[in-house]
């Protein structure tokens, strides 16, 4: 439906040349929600404008319904395009419904038909028409002006719809509301959208292919569960953070959620030390060990120590030996199996059987919940 | 002093509304040319720095100049003296305010506007009159009536270089020290600086588009 080919805008000439967008490749499906995303200056808000003539492209091509916009009258693309931005813009001077009918009226469309247009889109977002058809935009709140911003993008009726960043002036509780609305809204009328943001929430929460860029380039373009599951690099995990990222239960490894300073123990020490250590470093479990805390050989934990008090000897003693050990890159999920014994705590452990990590029962419970938050792993 | 005043303009009304029509005359024809010329110069400044610069230099030096200055310089010149000159200087003279508001009234429109009325495909022409001169036109109207007031008071001096109005009974009044004379031009020429900035000042109001003054009141 709309394509990019070797798209390229540079800015000024010589030294003071800033190459904006770099030779960009898009392909953008009919009925697909994309989202440009990245960083401040990667170019993802001149590659919106392009698309639109707002900005002319230095060189390459769009492509609308294969034909190229170069040859085409600025004034007619625009009118066959949707357009919102963060400022709004809507026009203080006209009522509502002159707001929404901006484009119809350019186009000569007839008033009666314009009007019932109008007031089947202000139905569609929910404001009852007879109401805000006249009123104008000063008396509307924020998001609701933003909604008309929307429908005037809608009114006459394009394929394709251009956002450049239109929730970012938003309070967060509206933009939230906006982008459900507005990812239900494009189903239903199941309209192409380009959507600049560099908000990554919104991003992943909106879009059907997520394109991050960084200074011009499209580093990745790929469905949210793909760009969650397999970063193409360094950059893109930087960018959707790793609190994004964990959501994965099904691939996290332990290594990942384990406490990874545990309180190590020698064997051979006696009970009371490890307990006046464990009171200072307010812990309640240890990890015995042998060789010179090379090697894990059990289990123990404060209760167990004052329980067994007074029977001296070394913790060796008192440990409890069937402890459970797990390898670094198991993953939760197969964690969360061991645990479901009886096994309260779980060793982490290296190939030699060094300790390197603790999950307990209560930790990985909380884990595990954070994870399954949104949306349920495929069973 | 006030009686004095009060017997003159009696007796002297027909020379009273004679010297009011002309002052009128040397306020209607120069702001009206003004304000034909001004108009379509502020919306290129706007458009082009090219246009901007030049333009809004000449009209500040001309307001700086002393509007006696302007006048009596009219007749080195070669306009002589006489209404014409008067009306020349006053035509220049009237030209920053109605300029600058026009200039002012259309780049104050929001960036987002502007944005929002060009990608939704308004050639530059619909965009500055659907939008850009609805919304500027109460500031233009500002510029119009700052104008007037103006060269209703500056006017009075056009009867320096023979241009009659009410200037002529200040003058002659402050020539023959006689204060009922002064106040022959001076009151009616206050009265109507008054009226016009009244009567302007609603005009400003009722093109105000509506949904402005319900921004405004928010």
């Amino acid at each position: 439906m709309l394509e990019l080919k070797e798209l390229t805008k540079v800015f000024g000439s010589g030294d003071e040349k800033f190459v904006a967008v770099d030779n960009i490749n898009l392909t953008v499906e009919e009925g697909q929600f994309v989202v440009l995303i990245g960083p401040s200056g990667c170019g993802k808000t001149t590659t919106l404008k392009m698309i639109n003539h707002l900005v002319e492209p230095s060189s390459g091509e769009i492509l609308i319904n294969g034909r190229s916009t170069k040859d085409m009258n600025a004034v007619k693309l625009r009118r066959e395009i949707g357009y919102v931005i963060q400022s709004i813009g809507l026009f203080p001077h006209l009522n509502i419904a002159s707001n929404v009918e901006v484009v119809p009226k350019l186009n000569r469309v007839p008033k009666k038909v314009r009007r019932k247009r109008t007031y089947e889109l202000l139905d569609l977002v929910g404001l009852d028409p007879d109401i805000y058809a006249d009123r104008y935009p000063a008396e509307l709140s924020g998001g609701q002006q933003q909604r008309i911003g929307v429908l005037r993008a809608l009114a006459a009726e394009p394929d394709l719809i251009l956002m450049d960043e239109p929730f970012g002036a938003l309070d967060p509780i509206t933009r939230d509301q906006l982008q459900d609305e507005m990812k239900d809204l494009q189903k239903r009328l199941s309209k192409t959208i380009v959507f600049v943001t560099h908000d990554m929430d919104e991003a992943l929460a909106m879009a059907d292919v997520v394109v991050l860029m960084q200074e011009g380039h499209i580093v990745q373009a790929a469905s949210p569960k793909e760009m969650l599951a397999r970063p193409a690099n360094e950059f893109v995990r930087e960018f959707i953070g790793e609190d994004r990222l964990a959501p994965q239960p099904d691939t996290t490894p332990v290594s990942e959620v384990m406490d990874a300073n545990p309180m190590l123990v020698d064997a051979k020490e006696p009970p009371g030390t490890v307990l006046k250590r464990m009171r200072q470093t307010n812990t309640d479990i240890a990890v015995v060990t042998t060789h010179n805390r090379q090697r894990a050989v059990g289990i123990i934990t404060a209760n167990r120590i004052q329980s067994q008090q007074g029977k001296g000897g070394t913790v060796e003693d008192l440990m409890y030996r069937d402890m459970s050990t797990v390898r670094g890159n198991t993953t939760l999920r197969d964690a969360a199996a061991e645990l479901a014994s009886d096994t309260r705590i779980l060793c982490v452990v290296d190939r030699s059987r060094r300790p390197v990590g603790l999950v307990s029962r209560p930790w990985l419970l909380e884990s595990l919940v954070g994870l399954w938050d949104e949306g349920s792993p495929d069973k | 002093m006030l009686e004095g005043f009060f017997e003159l303009l009696i007796q002297r009304q027909d020379d009273v509304l004679w010297a009011v029509r002309e002052h009128l005359y040397l306020v209607f024809v120069p702001v009206g040319f003004a304000t034909l010329v001004t108009i379509p110069l502020g919306i290129l400044a706007s458009r082009y720095q090219l246009v901007e610069i030049p333009v809004m230099a000449i009209a500040n030096v001309l307001q700086t100049i002393p509007s006696l200055a302007l006048l009596a310089i009219m007749i080195p010149l070669g306009f002589g003296i006489g209404q014409r000159p008067a009306i020349i200087a006053l035509f220049l003279y009237s030209l920053l305010p109605i300029l600058r508001n026009t200039y002012i009234g259309i780049r104050a429109v929001d960036d987002g506007i502007k944005e929002a009325a060009t990608g939704m495909g308004m050639t530059y022409f619909q965009r500055l009159y659907m939008v850009e001169l609805p919304i500027a036109i109460p500031v233009i109207i500002g510029g119009i009536r700052t104008s007037t007031v103006i060269i209703i008071g500056t006017a009075t001096l056009a009867a320096l270089i023979g241009g009659g109005g009410l200037g002529d009974f200040i003058i002659t009044g402050l020539g023959m020290v006689r204060d009922e004379l002064i106040l022959l031009g001076a009151i009616p020429a206050a009265v109507l600086a008054l009226v016009a900035d009244f009567v302007l000042g609603k005009v400003e109001y009722l093109v105000t588009p509506r949904g402005i003054r319900i921004a405004r009141e928010k």
